[in-house]
């Protein structure tokens, strides 16, 4: 375990482990967390995690590590590291069995006043129209031709299918498309498992939620997001399903041996890893696209049933029953950038595992209307807490590779959750603080209880307080559905 | 007792630790420990046979292949392992299972991972925990 001990407080936010805490650190980690939040990542192996990710082949710079950090296996969730090209490492278990798990958010001019009295129809709605809970199945089991497209072309599969509008390919992330895919570097058993599932939400802390619109922090960002008081807006969270598991599955495994032919040592056997430029770094990188694009045309059907269902439930109800897209962004990504690192830039292979990418203004890289005022970041919060739209900063360009915070994080175990939080107390609590609750399973929705993970609010203050990340919207939610 | 295993405090995922008096013992009750954290149950009939075989360069990565078939195949061919007779020689396992038609999981495993992974002998018992991505 790291002990406070070790830690270099920079200020009231900022702490570091320096590259002498342990030989074998090509880097320091900088952690960024107020003393309280720092206190809940000491109690697990957060850190020892980071520490191990600070010791792999080619990583630059620092590692990050975010204010909702916790524990994973290998990488900790919560932690961003950059590995130089070409000759760097990409490490599958640093990006996650759960490749380009992302979040979605629509909008609309749909009061929530207005909207009050029809939104437990409106949780009915969604939780039918998006298949969700374990093992679930999508409308149709796709032939593997058509599967080989939405690896090769992302939400632009789903948007020929007629899922989706040509604003919600703009306000995705990499247009919900990334270059570089090849099917041929997918198994059969990954392609066997993701045929079926597209379309689909999945189980454990994916979700949809309907917020509202609680508090705007800057006028003119959230003008230009398209976000308004008061207002009903929709979250989608999920991922690549099965497909992006099995990819995942199948290279930690089989770079179990080339991590010893390329003489790579360890702390941790989940880092298995190879040089981005050895023909196992490259294979991977194509398979991991394939994931990232299956993700990007999930959510883009997810948000298209959604739609169906939100104007289904408030045709002649409302004005105006449309949703559109704010935006859609990756929190388990391994990307190829180009970043300021020792005053030059530097092409670089960004893992981010429970983080998201928060480029500033200027940036060529996100929407036309976002390059004055940086991509909008959704942080999402956990059922009965608030979430945040915030967006990215120069700042963060230049202290966590254009990188924030992905959520609460988590902060007790699934076990001390379920054997301490009873499911149908929690939703009758929730709804009696007005939030309609979904469930395919209570002792799942005991897991994700808020009292399991950090204070939301806490966590965003630290990135604004840091300048990682500014504060435009506040989101209180109104209604869940989790698989 | 000489074969068992107990859920181990994790932050994000599931984490079991799981003993037994030697390897085929512990690679069988890793994967009871696994399906009762799943919450599989099965439909009654008759049992069908399924077999296992895999290569991997040590003990860790041939338990790790192992508890990934078996999540391959409850997904994609429904069928839970009920019956198991186990050999592992080397870098070899060969596995002969009865399984029975899945028909509900109330839980998802995504992966088992090889965080820390290690296989140790404490005193006469063989031991390893396992942390599941879920």
């Amino acid at each position: 375990m790291v002990s406070f001990n070790a830690l270099r407080k920079v200020n009231e936010f900022e702490w570091e482990i320096p590259r002498s805490f342990r030989a074998g650190m090509h880097v320091p980690v900088k952690i960024f967390a107020s003393k309280r939040l720092l206190d809940a990542a000491m109690d697990d192996l957060s850190l020892e995690q980071a520490v191990n990710a600070a010791s792999l082949p080619g990583v630059v710079g620092q590692v990050v590590v975010m204010p909702d950090v916790h524990q994973g296996y290998g990488f900790p969730i919560g932690g961003v590291a950059a590995m130089r090209y070409p000759d760097g490492v990409i490490s599958p278990g640093a990006i996650g069995y759960d490749i380009n798990c992302g979040v979605r958010l629509l909008a609309s001019r749909v009061y929530f006043d207005e909207a009050k009295s029809f939104l437990r129809d409106l949780a009915v709605a969604l939780d039918q129209s998006c298949p969700s809970g374990v093992g679930t199945k999508g409308a149709r089991n796709m032939t593997e031709k058509e599967l080989d497209q939405v690896c090769r072309q992302g939400s632009g599969w789903a948007f020929k299918q007629g899922y989706g509008t040509p604003q919600d390919l703009r306000r995705t992330e990499g247009e919900g498309c990334l270059p570089g895919a090849d099917p041929g570097a997918v198994s059969s058993r990954a392609k066997e498992r993701g045929r079926p599932q597209l379309g689909t939400l999945g189980a454990g802390n994916h979700f949809l939620e309907v917020d509202v619109v609680d508090t705007i922090f800057d006028e003119n960002s959230a003008g230009i997001i398209g976000l308004e008081e008061g207002c009903l807006v929709v979250q989608i969270h999920c991922g690549s399903r099965g497909f992006g598991h099995q990819i995942c599955t199948d290279y930690v495994q089989s770079f179990q041996s080339i991590t010893k032919r390329y003489g790579i040592d360890l702390a941790d056997r989940e880092l298995v890893c190879a040089p981005l430029d050895s023909p196992e770094g490259k294979q991977y990188l194509s398979a991991m696209t394939c994931a990232a694009n299956y993700a990007f045309a999930n959510r883009q059907i997810l948000a298209h049933n959604v739609r169906i269902a939100f104007e289904t439930v408030f045709a002649g109800k409302v004005k105006d029953a449309s949703l559109y897209q704010i935006y859609d962004i990756a929190h388990n990504m391994g990307k190829l950038e180009t970043h300021i690192i020792d005053g030059k830039p530097q092409r670089v292979c960004v893992h981010r595992k429970g983080a998201t990418r928060a480029f500033g203004p200027g940036s060529t890289e996100i929407p036309e209307e976002f390059q004055k005022i940086g991509q909008p970041v959704l942080v999402p919060g956990s059922m009965g807490t608030a979430s945040w739209v915030l967006v990215g900063t120069i700042e963060s360009m230049a202290i966590s590779f254009g990188s924030c915070c992905h959520g609460a994080g988590r902060l007790m175990s699934r076990n001390k959750a379920k054997h301490s939080i009873r499911g149908d107390e929690l939703r009758n609590n929730l709804e009696k603080r007005g939030i309609f609750v979904q469930a395919g399973s209570l002792p799942g929705l005991a897991e994700e209880a808020p009292q399991a993970y950090k204070d939301v609010d806490a966590v965003v203050q630290t990135v604004s307080e840091v300048g990682m990340a500014r504060k435009v919207a506040r989101l209180l939610p109104v209604a869940v559905i989790k698989g | 007792m000489n074969i068992g295993y107990e859920e181990v405090s994790h932050t994000a995922d599931w984490s079991v630790k799981v003993w037994a008096t030697n390897l085929p013992e512990l690679f069988s009750e890793c994967m009871i420990a696994m399906l009762q954290m799943m919450k599989v149950e099965y439909l009654p009939g008759q049992s069908v046979g399924q077999i296992i075989d895999l290569q991997a360069p040590d003990d860790e990565s041939l338990l790790v292949a192992f508890l990934n078939e078996i999540l391959f195949m409850i997904e994609t061919r429904m069928m839970v392992p009920v019956k198991t007779d186990i050999s592992i020689l080397g870098d070899t396992f060969h596995g002969v299972f009865h399984c029975m038609f899945l028909r509900e999981m109330k839980k998802e495993i995504k992966a088992v991972t090889f965080h820390n992974l290690k296989i140790e002998k404490k005193g006469e018992l063989l031991e390893v925990v396992l942390v599941f991505d879920v």
